[in-house]
């Protein structure tokens, strides 16, 4: 097993692939942090479909298949997308989602149909167009891979420069805005860089899946991290992780194609994040809540059998199960109660079904009055 | 060059898909459209692979698992504050529909699903593949697509009320007894339904566009529930017409083309309705700047009427300085003042006559419409 996949890591060809997935999920992944935090992450989705009709129209103008072409022709046109949908929900009655549904459907209509004129009208090579839908990354060369670099550092180096006015406009655009900072010249800018990461990424995993390269690493690591440098940093990791395991997968099961294979690896962490996190996990939050609910049973139980037992004039007296059960008037398991109580050592089973408090509960019920709670 | 039953079979699906539409976009969750169409393709997979059969109902069932599946999810994920709606959105459709994707080339023998159609849809193909009713042979698509547009118009004839009530109203709608949930989730299940349906002629992607544009579109045009179905049917109808026509003439595919004309006549709307659309809001934009500069003269005049600079501060050549406005926008304003009489000209001296004088008045305590 280890032996194929170092076999399958050392190949110069897959190398290649495997480097520019990794470094394209790392940079995805960390400019994702910005889009997911300013709750706009699914203008990521909007601005890659957005992107077909460019590809091929560039395609059409220029009749070869050069990756900076297609890419120039993507830049406009999702920008082009991403600006009509800022206008139209600032200005008229649609609201956000219909209009992003709407420009991200016909946008990608407007590819699609141009893709089938071209299909059906144009002799030079065409093929791999349709790569667009799905990406594909086994189609990736070096000089793609020096491309990713050259962009992805780029980005990287205007995020580090200017990293407190993308922090600013990322949580309080309003009070950048209120210090005389130009805020809309820096989300215009941070909206160009991602155009820029989504022209790049779509030739490797398609226009379809390209949004979940830019959600789902900062979903994944918004659960582990509280401030906004580690949060993006364990989003490059996460990205690049998938990227790379992703790629892995699908170069070592073929049919399986890389895009798809990376988003599935990247929704894993995701949701094993959010179940997991040990301090905002879905699983920790349950057991948390879990935890009081069962302290609360306790006590009204022990509560309970005190009051019992006042009536009785002896506070050791022998309860019936169904007595203590029926007192109870929350369904929050007085079962368990009782039974966490008897393990406490606060409670005896003196014979079957019928419980009583032990001197520890009776001093743990005393004290409780005392200070408001058992 | 007309292919009849392509052309129904098409206006059929927009008219479905826009139904559910309606209320999706009412809601403001036209993007959990995108959520199910895509969603459900993993679901249509293992429908097919477990129960063999084209026909058979596994990927009907398969797909509204799945449908509900991502509507669990998204709503849940919501819920837990972790992360926020549109996250948990762009979070779980596309890890279902990459998952969908490889079963899709994993059982690639066992169905007829490419990668490429389930993007797009294979609407030129719909005629080829056929069940015969009665005497008559129909495409099989037009039959699935005809009776989920049956069961969606009964249905939103049936629960109008309802349906019109949750949707404007969800507290009220709990207040009176009706399980404002209950339609929810009952709505997420016809739009997956219909997903299913107009999967194999429209394909996930396209199909946003068919279940959103038409009464996105209508909404900006009409304001009332039943004109807005009546007008998102108009919209679907005439779409699929120019569309088709266009496809048919350029040699492009079909799906597609109509796709686009919904895009471009939601713009159209966009810009040209008389109510919401951009044209009009940068005309009443405009006749509201005039008037306000018009009423800013009129104070001015009033405010140096009769002091000791009123030689200069209401001459009309000066006035373009005072108020910093271009000289033809000055001449203009001072023209509509005349007009409306409420000044008079005297040897370039803007003078204000009683009608004038009333009205800064009214103006400086703020009751002038303007």
């Amino acid at each position: 097993m280890f032996e194929e996949l170092f076999s399958l890591w050392s190949n110069p060809t897959f190398q290649n692939i495997l480097f520019s997935t990794t470094i394209l999920g790392a940079g995805t992944g960390a400019l994702g942090c910005f889009i997911f935090l300013r709750k706009e992450s699914l203008l990521g989705d909007t601005m890659s479909h957005s992107a077909l009709p460019g590809v091929v129209l560039a395609f059409l103008l220029t009749l070869q298949r050069d990756m900076l072409w297609l890419a120039l022709g993507a830049f406009v046109f999702s920008l082009a997308g991403a600006l009509i949908i800022n206008y139209v929900i600032r200005r008229t009655r649609v609201d956000q989602d219909a209009a992003q549904a709407i420009i991200l459907s016909s946008f990608f209509a407007l590819g699609v149909q141009l893709l089938s004129w071209v299909q059906n009208n144009v002799t030079a090579n065409k093929a791999g167009l349709t790569h667009y839908l799905f990406g594909q990354a086994g189609a990736l060369t070096h000089s793609d891979l020096i491309l990713i670099i050259v962009v992805m550092s780029l980005i990287g180096v205007v995020l580090i420069l200017f990293w407190n006015r993308w922090v600013l406009i990322s949580f309080d655009s309003l009070f950048g805005k209120s210090i005389g900072i130009k805020t809309w010249l820096w989300e215009s800018l941070l909206m160009g860089i991602v155009v820029l990461s989504i022209v790049i990424g779509i030739s490797v995993v398609g226009v379809v899946l390209m949004s979940a390269l830019l959600v789902a690493p900062s979903a994944a690591s918004r659960q582990w991290v509280q401030t906004p440098k580690g949060m993006i940093l364990l989003a490059a990791v996460f990205g690049g992780i998938s990227g790379f395991l992703g790629t892995t997968i699908s170069l070592a099961q073929p049919q399986i194609p890389t895009g798809p294979s990376i988003v599935v690896t990247l929704s894993f962490f995701s949701l094993l994040s959010l179940l997991l996190s040990p301090q905002r996990g879905i699983l920790a939050r349950w057991m948390l809540e879990r935890t009081f609910q069962n302290s609360f049973a306790q006590q009204r139980m022990l509560r309970n059998m005190g009051r019992l037992g006042e009536l009785h004039h002896d506070l050791f007296v022998k309860h019936k199960k169904t007595t203590l059960l029926t007192m109870d008037d929350q369904t929050q398991g007085p079962h368990q109660a009782l039974e966490a109580l008897r393990l406490r050592g606060l409670v005896t089973r003196t014979k079957e079904n019928f419980y009583a408090l032990t001197q520890k509960g009776v001093d743990t019920l005393k004290q409780g009055n005392k200070n408001g709670q058992p | 060059m007309v292919n009849l039953e392509l052309l129904i079979t098409a206006l059929v699906t927009a008219l479905a898909c826009s139904l559910p539409g309606t209320y999706l976009v009412l809601r403001k969750t036209s993007l959990m459209s995108d959520a199910i169409t895509h969603s459900v393709l993993p679901g249509i997979v293992i429908g097919y692979v477990l129960s063999g059969s084209v026909l058979g109902m596994g990927p009907w069932l398969g797909a509204m698992v799945f449908a509900m599946i991502a509507v669990v999810l998204v709503e849940g994920l919501t819920k837990t504050g972790r992360i926020k709606h549109d996250a948990s959105i762009g979070l779980v459709f596309p890890f279902l529909f990459a998952l969908g994707v490889i079963l899709a080339t994993l059982f690639a023998e066992n169905i007829h699903l490419d990668t490429d159609a389930i993007l797009l849809g294979e609407l030129a193909y719909i005629p080829l593949d056929r069940i015969s009713l009665g005497w008559w042979s129909f495409p099989k698509s037009l039959v699935q697509m005809s009776s989920v547009l049956i069961v969606n118009l009964s249905l939103a004839a049936l629960f109008f009320k309802e349906l019109e009530i949750t949707t404007f109203d969800p507290t009220y709608a709990t207040a009176s007894r009706i399980p404002a949930r209950i339609f929810h989730y009952g709505l997420m299940l016809v739009m997956s339904l219909t997903a299913v349906a107009a999967f194999d002629a429209v394909g996930s992607v396209l199909m946003v566009a068919y279940v959103v544009a038409p009464s996105a579109t209508a909404m900006l045009l009409v304001h009332q529930l039943k004109p807005l179905f009546f007008l998102s049917f108009i919209i679907a109808t005439v779409a699929t017409f120019l569309g088709y026509l266009i496809a048919i003439l350029t040699d492009t595919n079909i799906a597609a083309s109509i796709a686009v004309m919904l895009g471009i006549i939601f713009f159209i709307a966009l810009v040209l309705s008389p109510r919401w659309g951009i044209l009009s809001l940068v005309l009443r934009k405009k006749s509201e700047n005039f008037n306000f500069d018009l009423g800013m003269l009129l104070v001015h005049l009033s405010h140096h009427l009769g002091s000791q600079t009123e030689s200069i501060e209401c001459h009309c050549d000066h006035l373009a300085e005072h108020m910093g406005w271009p000289e033809t926008h000055a001449q203009k304003v001072i023209i509509e003042a005349k007009k409306r009489n409420y000044i008079n000209v005297e040897a370039k001296f803007l003078i204000l006559n009683d009608q004038g004088k009333e009205a800064a008045k009214k103006i400086m305590l703020g009751l002038w419409d303007l």
